[in-house]
């Protein structure tokens, strides 16, 4: 198993990308534990890990994202939380946050969100006299709330591989996803308050008005998406082809959506898609092989070894996804974990929706983590500030959301209050 | 690279025009397929038993398809904590040495997924059955062979990418010892969740 | 490390996709101890439960590939895979009448038949039994006649059989991934389900669906296949064992499949599902009767079985 490891991350830092590091190092352990003949496997064990109805909604979510994107949907938005949020002081930090909010409810994917947002909200930012790299910072960990607040790419896989509803996980997600947003909006009031963040003056009552009326058709997708599965019209995977059809009918009723923006988004769709589903055609490689060589038991027992208690099992199981977190991204920790998580969910006996929000919940909140943090790379690169400086402001937010994962994970109310409420 | 009009780079050309136009393709039936499976059971009460499966073969296809694609505009997500630490030269260096197990990795898998896919002659790809029974009365009887060769078309087009990854920077990085075109900020935009 | 010398025991890697209280699981734990019976430390059985290494179909694919040792898998994708239509012959509907008949047929003449059906495909069938008779799970009302079918859009396995089976008795069949069973009937998105006990009772589906008709119309057979590699591999004395383990495998499964099902109708009932009879279940037999005679067209191998369970014990 140390060989996996010593080999995975020595590609890892070598520059190669974490889908070959991955199926490389999985494949050298095949063969270094004397199951070499079993090689010719792995090509179905990549198809497998693409193989799967659900994990069509990749693609599809993604695609509904990016239409909205080019078609005026993020800059609606922008001028929708303006209107609201705006003329507070250092206002245009509360409107990244509240922004990332209601883009979330339309994106399932935090990497989209970063980048979407980013190139609007972190100049805005820069412009009313915030220092970028708090902007950077600001936007890297609001878009933590994509894969949080439903739609979520990571919840759709999450619940893939342990079974747990996905629609309940969907709901499960709201109250951290606020939980989230308020910690952060508080923050930014706070530090606009001692830094003294300039005030730009309130918009007339008729433009706030008009951004309402051109950013609610977008803001009522999460609803008509929700409405959609509850009455039965369509499957949550069906749902992201409905939410494609819906951009589409919005983009082009508002006449921002060309034919020729529609088949670059296609496009590009695929190849984004194609470098998340690389990852978990990969990583099935390497569960086949972990299973083969019965690691997950090694390492639960391990664990075990350590203390029986469940908060303790809880804690470590928290420090483990997060470690794991800073160096590994979502679906690769989803996908080499799971049957270690579903070992440890059914010791804890903590309910699976609940589980499942606590895992995605770290699992996200480690892109926005030192050394490994995609949306702290993408929040610098937009932003030309170096990483380092965005780190270090990035901090005190990330704690923020730990704050809200403690909360998660200790009062089971917080999270169900959704899943039960609706059921 | 120099020569825009040569013989290599039109068909270099022409295979980045099909590989996207497929891509687009694909994306495109699989909305359509989907969307029409809902208006056919929700409306119609009726229902199309191949949608689902022919989903996911064109995932799958679309997946593998456009790996090589996705590499060259650097989508893949890598960490390049030693890069980072390399001048031009050596940055090139490190990344031809990597690509010696890479290369080798794709190479075993495209000839164990071909390998793998001849055993399956006989399984025939029910979708397709479905459909062309309902047309012309008769099954198809095309081979799942058709589906499971994309991971070695894929891997093999992947394969030929990091290769001609390393032949494109070579001038730059290594005779000039400039950066490499592909910027940071290229590498890490690439979508994860 | 250094390990201590002993007898040593050819390792046997077992997969399957089903859960640890299936019936298939049982195909697995019987097989291993009758296996462990009859040569006692020559096997060590590994048994993967629960997809851990793969769904049926990938399963399947790497024991035709001969890098599977044994695998049980559902008897529909027997001919789907391999393209050997025999296996088909279990789900002629109406036409094994309960366990017992399954385990008669399975353990003659004609069971052996049909799983050395499979060689040519390179794998040696062990076992065959049925893991549970299946039934109609609708979600609006009870079904009692013929008439109410009619319509109901009712998720099946797509594979022709079905089909053909389900669109003759005229509901509205539709293709979905079994993960969205349960969400679908919960929504609506789909009214109906064909469906054994243990899979209501596994997937929670009694939360969802309250009316139960026992319609009994085809047993959901799974089979114990080795891969041809591993067979060949064998010494004449483990050949022996692992057919005979096969064939003892087959009681032990179909005894544990009947008491859970019977069992489980029970539980059902204590958790507010209503089970009722198909009034009109003659005329559910006539209007599929047909299909029989097509599929036996098909391969001698179902029409002999065909005749054999139609044959006074
Ligand atoms: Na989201
Ligand atoms: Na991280």
């Amino acid at each position: 198993m140390s060989s996996f490891f010593l080999l995975f991350a020595g590609f890892l830092a070598t520059g190669v990308p974490i889908a070959l590091a991955l199926g490389i190092a999985g494949t050298a352990y095949l063969y270094l534990s004397g199951n070499g003949m079993m090689a010719l496997m792995l090509p179905q064990r990549m198809i497998a890990g693409v193989d799967q109805f659900v994990l069509l909604t990749i693609p599809l979510f993604l695609l509904a994202g990016a239409l909205m994107n080019v078609g005026g949907v993020t800059t609606r938005i922008v001028t929708f939380a303006r209107a609201m949020v705006g003329h507070r002081r250092g206002g245009m930090s509360s409107v990244s946050i509240l922004s990332s909010g209601f883009f979330a409810g339309i994106s399932g994917s935090a990497t989209a969100e970063a980048s979407a947002l980013g190139s609007i909200l972190i100049p805005s930012m820069a412009k009313q006299g915030m220092p970028p790299a708090y902007a950077a910072a600001l936007i890297a960990v609001s878009s933590v709330m994509g894969p949080i607040i439903p739609p979520s790419i990571t919840m759709i896989i999450y619940g893939v591989l342990s079974g747990a509803s996905i629609g309940q996980l969907f709901l499960a997600g709201i109250m951290p996803g606020i939980g989230i947003a308020s910690g952060l909006l508080i923050y930014a009031s706070w530090r606009a308050k001692r830094d003294g963040f300039p005030v730009t003056p309130r918009m007339t009552g008729r433009e706030r008005l008009a951004a309402t009326r051109r950013t609610l058709p977008a803001l009522l997708l999460p609803l008509i998406i929700l409405v959609g599965i509850k009455a039965g019209i369509f499957t949550p995977t069906e749902a992201a082809a409905v939410a494609v059809g819906y951009a589409l009918i919005i983009g082009f009723v508002y006449r921002d959506l060309t034919l020729t923006r529609v088949w670059d988004a296609l496009i590009a769709t695929a190849l984004v898609s194609t470098s998340i589903l690389f990852i978990t055609s990969m990583a099935s490689i390497v569960s086949f092989v972990f299973t083969l060589e019965q690691v997950p038991q090694l390492i639960a027992d391990a664990m075990l070894s350590l203390t029986e208690n469940p908060w303790m099992i809880l804690l470590l199981l928290n420090i483990f996804l997060l470690v794991l977190g800073m160096f590994l991204e979502p679906i690769s920790i989803l996908i080499l974990t799971m049957p270690i998580l579903m070992k440890f969910q059914a010791l804890i006996g903590m309910d699976p929706v609940q589980f499942g929000t606590v895992v995605v919940l770290n699992v996200v909140i480690g892109m926005a983590t030192p050394p490994v943090g995609i949306l702290l790379f993408i929040a610098s690169a937009i932003s030309g500030e170096p990483v380092g400086k965005v780190i270090r402001e990035a901090i005190p937010l990330v704690g923020i959301c730990l704050l809200v994962l403690a909360v998660i994970a200790l009062v089971p109310q917080v999270s169900l209050f959704f899943p039960s409420f609706l059921n | 690279m120099q020569d825009r009009t040569g013989p290599l780079a039109r068909f270099v050309t022409g295979y980045v025009w099909l590989v996207r136009t497929l891509a687009g393709v694909s994306m495109l039936l699989i909305v359509a397929i989907m969307l029409a499976q809902v208006f056919w059971r929700y409306i119609l009460g009726g229902s199309l038993i191949w949608a689902e499966e022919l989903c996911r073969y064109l995932l799958i296809w679309q997946t593998f398809l456009v790996l090589g694609l996705a590499f060259s505009k650097g989508e893949f997500v890598a960490l390049e904590f030693v890069p980072s630490l390399l001048n031009p030269r050596l940055r090139w260096l490190l990344k031809a040495v990597m690509a010696v197990p890479i290369v080798v990795f794709l190479g075993l898998m495209a000839w164990y997924g071909w390998d793998f896919a001849s055993r399956f002659d006989r399984q025939t790809i029910p979708a397709l059955d479905f459909i062309w029974t309902a047309l012309s009365g008769e099954a198809l009887g095309l081979s799942i062979r058709w589906v499971y060769v994309s991971v070695t078309v894929g891997l093999a087009l992947l394969a030929l990418h990091v290769l001609a990854d390393l032949a494109v920077s070579f001038r730059r990085q290594v005779v000039d010892n400039l950066e490499d075109t592909a910027s940071d900020a290229d590498r890490t935009s690439a979508g994860t969740t | 490390a250094p390990h201590v010398a002993r007898a040593a025991a050819r390792r046997m890697r077992f997969a399957h996709a089903a859960n640890e209280v299936h019936p298939g699981h049982r195909m697995a734990t019987s097989f291993s101890e009758a296996l462990e019976e009859l040569m006692p430390g020559a096997f060590e059985v590994q048994i993967f439960p629960n997809r851990q290494l793969g769904d049926d179909k990938q399963l399947l694919e790497g024991s035709v590939a001969g890098l599977m040792d044994v695998v049980s898998v559902s008897g529909v994708l027997l001919p789907l895979v391999t393209g050997r239509p025999a296996m088909n012959g279990w789900q002629m509907p109406f036409l094994i009448r309960d366990y017992d008949h399954f385990g008669e047929l399975a353990l003659g003449d004609i069971g052996q038949k049909i799983l050395d059906d499979l060689r040519p495909a390179g794998l040696v069938g062990l076992a065959v039994a049925d893991t549970g008779q299946r039934n109609f799970l609708s979600i609006d009302k009870a079904v009692t006649t013929l008439a109410d079918f009619s319509g109901l859009k009712t998720r099946i396995v797509p594979v022709p059989l079905h089909q053909q089976i389900w669109e003759t008795v005229g509901t509205a069949p539709v293709g979905l991934p079994y993960g969205e069973v349960y969400g679908a009937l919960e929504t609506g998105v789909i009214d109906a389900v064909e469906i054994n006990v243990s899979s209501m009772l596994g997937e929670n589906l009694w939360e969802v669906g309250k009316h139960f008709t026992l319609t009994g119309h085809y047993p959901w057979h799974m089979s114990t296949v080795m891969s041809e590699r591993f067979f060949e591999g064998l010494h004449d004395e483990e050949k022996a064992a692992v057919t005979e383990a096969g064939r003892r495998s087959v009681t032990a499964t179909l005894d544990y499949a009947k008491t859970q099902d019977l069992e489980g109708r029970e539980e059902l009932k204590s958790k507010g599902v209503e089970i009722v009879e198909l009034s009109e279940l003659d005329q559910m037999r006539d209007r599929v009767s047909d299909l029989t005679a097509e599929w036996s067209g098909k391969d001698p191998l179902i029409a002999e079985l065909v005749a054999a369970a139609g044959a006074p014990a």
